[in-house]
């Protein structure tokens, strides 16, 4: 995509609801995705990827 | 909509923490209050709440709650606020239901921890875990303290404490403790005048260690209930992730690609400011960062900066710099 002000980046990630998280692997593949905050659940997807 | 991608929360939690010079009486009061909160074995008591944000009327929402240690709880609100209808906790699964048609659920924190919705009302998280920082349990070591003084509210005599931080946004908080030392109101202020918000929550009629049962506790949704899985809404697992390249605040720009060249692994955040959830994430954004950046973690947090008028003005720029 161009620089742009990256208004569509939303549309682009499919965000209509706050807060939304992605975590991407070392290939920038989605490992995990949340709508809301849950900490737990991000906490174990990191650990998946030997962050912990 | 403009766009603008905040920092990686992390530069403010690196840069000067210090702690702040405190109030001895204020502390004092505050300690009090922590001990009578952490002392009492169950809460039963009516709950007011209300916010005010920019350009909108003040909204209100009133219920009850009762709580039980370690992690026993149902609050029940009626009102403007559209996200809580019932938030119980039954000792093992914490249920939030937002209306009579869709629920959420998650494993019940063993301290109560996620007993935590509405996210303000501070009275009663104080109950569980919850320290004065409105942002967390956790203690905000930076956080100027100061008495106020006695105040007079409907009858009855309140001390006042304020508490002003920084981390992870500027705020200001007030707290009125009662002469039975539990926090019995609370303030929570973001920004001043037309622009500031601010989130106000009470306790009435408390009544402390009255007898409570287990099974008192226990909840099921109701049969109009759905549970509500926003997440499926998002892009799957497995999918490579849309590129990106935003304008920083700063003036520069940051690209997906840069961001994650040798990271192991790179989290996405999107948010606003006046989005209570957003805002309790941050500390814990921080931590993660701040534990994790030297073993390849990057933390990208993109602000739908759609109401400007609230933005922090303190709001730092962009984590990906690898500086």
């Amino acid at each position: 995509m161009g620089g742009g002000d990256g208004s569509d980046i939303f549309a682009r990630y499919s965000v209509g609801v706050f807060p939304a998280t992605y975590l991407l692997d070392a290939e920038g593949r989605i490992v995990y995705r949340s709508a809301g905050f849950n900490e737990a659940s991000l906490r174990r997807a990191l650990s998946k990827l030997g962050m912990n | 909509m403009r766009t603008s991608l905040l920092l990686s929360i992390t530069c403010a939690l690196l840069a000067g923490a210090q702690n702040a010079p405190k109030d001895g009486r204020a502390d004092a009061l505050l300690a009090e209050a922590t001990a009578a909160s952490r002392g009492a074995q169950t809460l039963a008591a009516d709950l007011e709440v209300s916010w005010k944000t920019p350009g909108k009327p003040l909204r209100k929402s009133a219920g009850t709650v009762r709580l039980m240690k370690p992690n026993f709880a149902r609050v029940v609100v009626a009102g403007d606020y559209d996200d809580l209808d019932t938030l119980a906790s039954d000792g093992r699964t914490v249920y939030t239901l937002h209306d009579p048609t869709r629920y959420t659920k998650a494993a019940a924190d063993p301290q109560g921890k996620n007993v935590d919705s509405p996210w303000w009302a501070l009275p009663v998280r104080h109950f569980f875990t919850q320290s004065v920082n409105p942002f967390g349990p956790a203690p905000d070591a930076t956080a100027k303290t100061r008495y106020v003084g006695e105040e007079i509210v409907e009858g009855e005599t309140f001390q006042v404490v304020e508490v002003a931080g920084e981390k992870p946004m500027p705020y200001v908080a007030r707290f009125h403790v009662g002469a039975d030392r539990l926090i019995r109101r609370s303030v929570v202020e973001f920004g001043q005048g037309e622009r500031g918000a601010s989130f106000r929550a009470k306790l009435t009629n408390v009544r402390v260690d009255q007898r409570m049962s287990k099974s008192s506790f226990r909840y099921a949704p109701p049969a109009t209930a759905r549970p509500d899985d926003l997440s499926a809404k998002l892009l799957p697992v497995g999918q490579a992730a849309p590129q990106f390249t935003l304008p920083t605040p700063d003036g520069g720009t940051i690209a997906l690609d840069d961001v994650r060249k040798g990271r192991k692994a790179t989290l996405i955040n999107f948010w606003y400011v006046n989005c209570p959830p957003c805002r309790r994430e941050f500390p814990v954004f921080q931590s993660l960062y701040a534990k994790l950046k030297d073993r390849g973690f990057a933390v990208v947090a993109i602000n739908r900066g759609d109401t400007g008028a609230t933005r922090p003005r303190r709001s730092k720029v962009i984590s990906g710099k690898r500086s």
